[in-house]
């Protein structure tokens, strides 16, 4: 049994060098040193690994605040499905991470949005990690691995979150089939969208730590076994050209190079549906997201307003408070989508488009294993470009919505060129293809090596 | 002239131990709050499991109303913000309903037969207290399980109403899934109410004709016993008769019975919207029903009480009010069979069922499972009488002392010496006695009035306590008067 304090990192303590680091990046919403001192590790292959846990993930004893001050102060009464099976490994949660108010990237830049977003604008993580500068901050999991705060951590991939962070950090990030990891104890915005997704500074790592969460849990009834059979195996890479930035063309064109060097074959096959991506995510995730926040009320948790007069009012001003402004949009939004006559016009036909949507995926990875794709970066939106509409800015996120659609693995992995900041690409596949995709980004790892957070020992690299 | 279409929307709460999606126990009366956990509370992150206890008492009841069942079970999400509900969206059964096109017979009433359009699962609210200016939530219910069955509108008046939800109550008492008790709300009805003109039919189970109807469509709740149904819809079928027969139109709204007042009134407008925006429940994956589960829970369907009680006409003998009263309780109908079986004469059994059986049983507060009264003591009991020649006031007494101590009848009677006196020799001092001691009546009788008989007999078995055999004394009787002692 290993304890977690006195890992010396260049004669510093594990702690002592998280507390100094976090105070630079702040990646942490709730992360209590003495906490992680006095926690002694338990047995197993994990013994002693710092966890670093996304708020809206359970952990008993944390705050599970979902990023939103609707859940201010709230401590979960229950463990994640997930990160219990990592701490039966040995595991430490070192601490809960920032995010986006439940995980919903803010569409709408400051011009529009006000200064009134959720408490992320007033302390937002990213700082080190950050790409480009602070007005799109990236989610405190991915910072907090980058920074060598935490050997891996789990966060939610609804809409790309998981990735985007990931490659923003130069860290890898997995975003799982659906329904083979349990989500039991993960806040849903958008169930049948969303999975718990693991960041970590190598493939394997994030390999090791799928193998350990994923698989049929009876606290969720969607969750399933990984089948026997989905191991690696195929390497034949489907891509699409597409103009990216600059800084990224050069990625791109070397992570080609490079899998064709090492065995797979890479050849032009543009993913179905392409142009269905946004508007049917758009319209199924806020018809989810409005129905799944309809629980956060300030009745029986979280939030609660003074001086109401009926429950009617009681509701109406937590809600009113307790929300930012991306979650409200989102609300009223998916809220009209669900009335006629709008309903069968974009909610209806955005349930049969998805259904087209897999069914054309499951041809397409007869074609071909897997797709490689740029990860649609944090920096890509904000409609400084002319853009200046949704729909445009949705469309440059576009990339990391097909796997959510269609329940598809999606791993994003760091690319650096010519000592430049890594791009991050993903390599997406069939349901229960995660092994191959592993595969690839190990081979790619070869030509391109992540690089070693500072602040971990060396048994957690 | 137009002619009333009532429908119904039952609800029935399930006897499961545990709530529908999570192992909180289900019970009532207990501190509030106190049997709830992050999943009937709504909590972030907190998924549902179905309970397979109730999705087996929802597919048995379905069979017994025969529903066609579908092939999987869905679950959708009904959103409404009220504060007793947890997520503020009901797990219910919108799109795909377990059963369908199913049927339920009155089980009087010309024997009518009422389509069930509906059944479905679904998860119940908490309850909301007011108290002065505080509102209270309890939550205990929140979750429990409940089967909603919706009828066409085809009952035509609150007789029929009140007959149907008498016929569902035997029926889900005896499948053991709901106690059927609506005073305690464990079955719930609301009605709708509309009137179509005589001679314009549907198609049973068919939707209203299009075109604008004369009566709109009138919802009334709160109605919490079967008895209120009956006023209720009595009351408001002739509202809106009346209202039609001054040619006006009736408003398509919804009406509170009024229990004190004796009407229907219309409840305050709350704005309310009813579009439920109803999505799939995708943290429930759609559960298949394969055949052969569903041909298990079949097997486990009991002979239900419409047929029994023409079986039991059939077989037994009995009078339709007999086995109307057998059938109201599936234990007693078995007990009454089990008995039967055991020898006891089908006639004699069901009378004393009804009349000194169930007396006792009211008066002690026991049902017929709890009591210390056995079939075999009954058909003991039976036999005494018919055999053994015990009279009715003993056999009376005899059935309270087996209520009271909990032994065999036989036993009882030779213990207190109730065995009748059948010798001649013990018999005839007794009538000896009584001769002398009513001598008008024994000069009457030596003139041919009978009725001095009975009335001899009578004296006799009250001195002997009712042991006398009322044969033998009869008999003795006429011997000593015969020769001439008397
Ligand atoms: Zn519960």
């Amino acid at each position: 049994m290993r304890l977690i304090m006195g890992k010396p990192e260049k004669g510093k303590p594990y702690h002592i060098y998280v507390e100094e680091t976090e105070k630079r990046i702040g990646a942490f919403r709730e992360f209590d040193p003495a906490r992680l001192r006095g926690e002694s590790a338990g047995e197993g292959p994990l013994s002693g690994l710092p966890l670093a846990v996304q708020e809206n993930i359970a952990v008993r004893g944390f705050r599970q605040g979902c990023g939103s001050r609707m859940l201010e102060g709230f401590v979960s009464p229950v463990t994640a499905t997930a990160v219990r099976r990592l701490q039966d490994r040995g595991a430490v949660v070192a601490g809960t991470t920032k995010m986006e108010e439940f995980g919903l990237l803010r569409l709408f830049p400051d011009g529009v949005s006000g200064k009134e977003g959720g408490p992320e604008r007033e302390n937002p993580p990213g700082g080190a990690c950050s790409p480009r500068d602070d007005d799109h901050p990236v989610g405190g999991a991915a910072s907090a691995v980058a920074a060598g705060m935490a050997a891996v951590a789990l966060a939610s991939d609804g809409e790309g979150e998981v990735r985007r962070d990931a490659a923003a950090c130069g860290v890898y990030g997995l975003r799982p089939s659906w329904g083979v990891v349990s989500r039991r104890g993960l806040a849903s915005v958008s169930p049948s969208l969303e999975t718990v997704g693991v960041v970590a500074g190598t493939a394997a790592r994030v390999r090791e730590v799928f193998r350990i969460i994923r698989g049929r849990d009876d606290g969720d009834p969607c969750s399933r076994d990984h089948p026997a059979d989905a191991g690696p195996g195929g390497r034949r890479i489907g891509t699409y050209r597409i103009s990216i930035e600059p800084s990224g063309e050069e990625a791109w064109r070397a992570a080609l190079d490079s899998l064709g060097r090492r065995g797979f074959s890479v050849r032009e096959a543009p993913p179905p549906m392409m142009e269905h991506w946004v508007p049917v995510y758009q319209a199924l995730a806020a018809a989810e997201t409005a129905s799944s926040l309809a629980r956060f009320d300030g009745v029986r948790f979280g939030r609660r307003s003074g001086g109401a007069e009926d429950p009617e009012s009681l509701v109406r001003r937590a809600r009113g408070e307790g929300f930012g402004i991306e979650v409200k949009l989102r609300i009223l939004l998916g809220t009209h989508i669900l009335r006629p006559p709008w309903r069968e016009l974009f909610h209806d036909r955005a349930v049969s488009q998805r259904a087209a949507i897999r069914r054309a995926f499951d041809e397409y990875f007869g074609e071909v294993d897997m797709v490689l794709l740029p990860v649609s970066p944090p920096s890509a939106l904000g409609g400084r470009d002319g853009d200046d509409h949704l729909p445009g800015w949705r469309n440059k996120d576009r990339f990391n919505l097909a796997a959510a659609l269609a329940g598809l693995p999606a791993l994003s992995f760091p690319v650096t060129t010519g000592g430049g900041r890594p791009v991050g690409l993903q390599l997406m596949g069939p349901p229960f293809g995660e092994e191959r995709l592993f595969e690839a980004a190990e081979a790619l790892a070869e030509d391109f090596p992540p690089a070693s957070p500072p602040g971990l020992g060396r048994d957690w690299r | 002239m137009f002619r009333p279409r009532i429908g119904l929307e039952i609800h029935i709460r399930l006897l499961t131990s545990s709530k529908v999606f999570c192992p909180c126990p289900v019970r009532y009366g207990d501190e509030p709050n106190s049997l709830v956990c992050p999943v009937c509370l709504g909590y972030p992150g907190s998924l549902p499991v179905l309970n397979g206890e109730a999705l087996r008492m929802a597919c048995l009841l379905a069979h017994a109303l025969n529903c066609s069942i579908a092939p999987d079970l869905r679950f959708d999400r009904k959103h409404y913000f009220y504060p007793d509900m947890p997520k503020n969206y009901q797990i219910t059964q919108v799109s795909a309903p377990l059963g369908r096109d199913g049927s339920l017979e009155l089980e009087t009433g010309g024997g009518k037969t009422v389509s069930i359009r509906q059944l479905h699962l679904e998860e119940d609210a908490g309850k909301m207290i007011h108290r002065g200016n505080r509102t209270l939530l309890d939550y205990n219910r929140a979750g429990s399980p409940l089967v909603e069955i919706v009828t066409a509108p085809e009952l035509e008046t609150g007789e029929e109403a009140e007959l149907l939800l008498r016929s569902l109550r035997r029926i889900v008492r005896y499948l053991g899934v709901c106690d059927g008790n609506m005073e305690e709300g464990s079955m719930r009805c609301d009605a709708n109410v509309s009137m179509s003109p005589r001679g314009v039919e549907h198609s049973p189970g068919a939707e209203a004709p299009s075109g604008d109807p004369p009566g709109r469509k009138v919802e009334i709740k709160n109605l919490n016993s079967s008895r209120f149904v009956r006023l209720a819809l009595d009351y408001e079928t002739s509202r809106q008769r009346e209202i039609l027969r001054r040619g006006g139109r009736v408003a398509g709204e919804t009406r509170l019975w009024n229990e004190a007042a004796g009407v229907t009134e219309a409840m305050r407008d709350k704005g309310e919207s009813s579009d439920y925006r109803n999505v799939p429940e995708t943290d429930l994956p759609p559960f298949p029903l394969d055949p052969e589960y569903l041909e298990g829970v079949k097997r486990q369907l009991v002979e239900l009480p419409s047929p029994r009680k023409r079986r039991l006409v059939r077989d037994y003998g009995l009078s339709g009010d007999a086995a109307d009263f057998l059938t109201e309780e599936k234990d007693v109908a078995d007990f009454f069979e089990r008995a039967a079986a055991l020898g006891a004469d089908p006639r004699t059994a069901a009378s004393w069922l009804r009349s000194e059986v169930r007396r006792i049983l009211n008066r002690e507060n026991l049902s017929l499972g709890e009591s210390p009264l056995t079939e075999k003591r009954l058909v003991e009991l039976l036999g005494l009488v018919r055999e053994g020649g015990i009279g009715g006031g003993i056999a009376r007494k005899t059935l309270e002392e087996v209520f009271r101590t909990g032994r065999d009848p036989a036993e009882i009677v030779r213990e207190r010496g109730w065995e009748p006196i059948t010798r001649r020799d013990a018999l005839l001092p007794v009538v000896e006695k009584i001769l002398a001691a009513h001598p008008k009546a024994a000069r009457e009788l030596r003139e041919g009035k009978d009725r001095a008989l009975d009335f001899l007999t009578g004296m006799a078995l009250k001195e002997t306590a009712g042991r006398a055999d009322p044969g033998l004394v009869k008999a003795l009787i006429s011997d000593v008067l015969k020769e001439g002692r008397g």
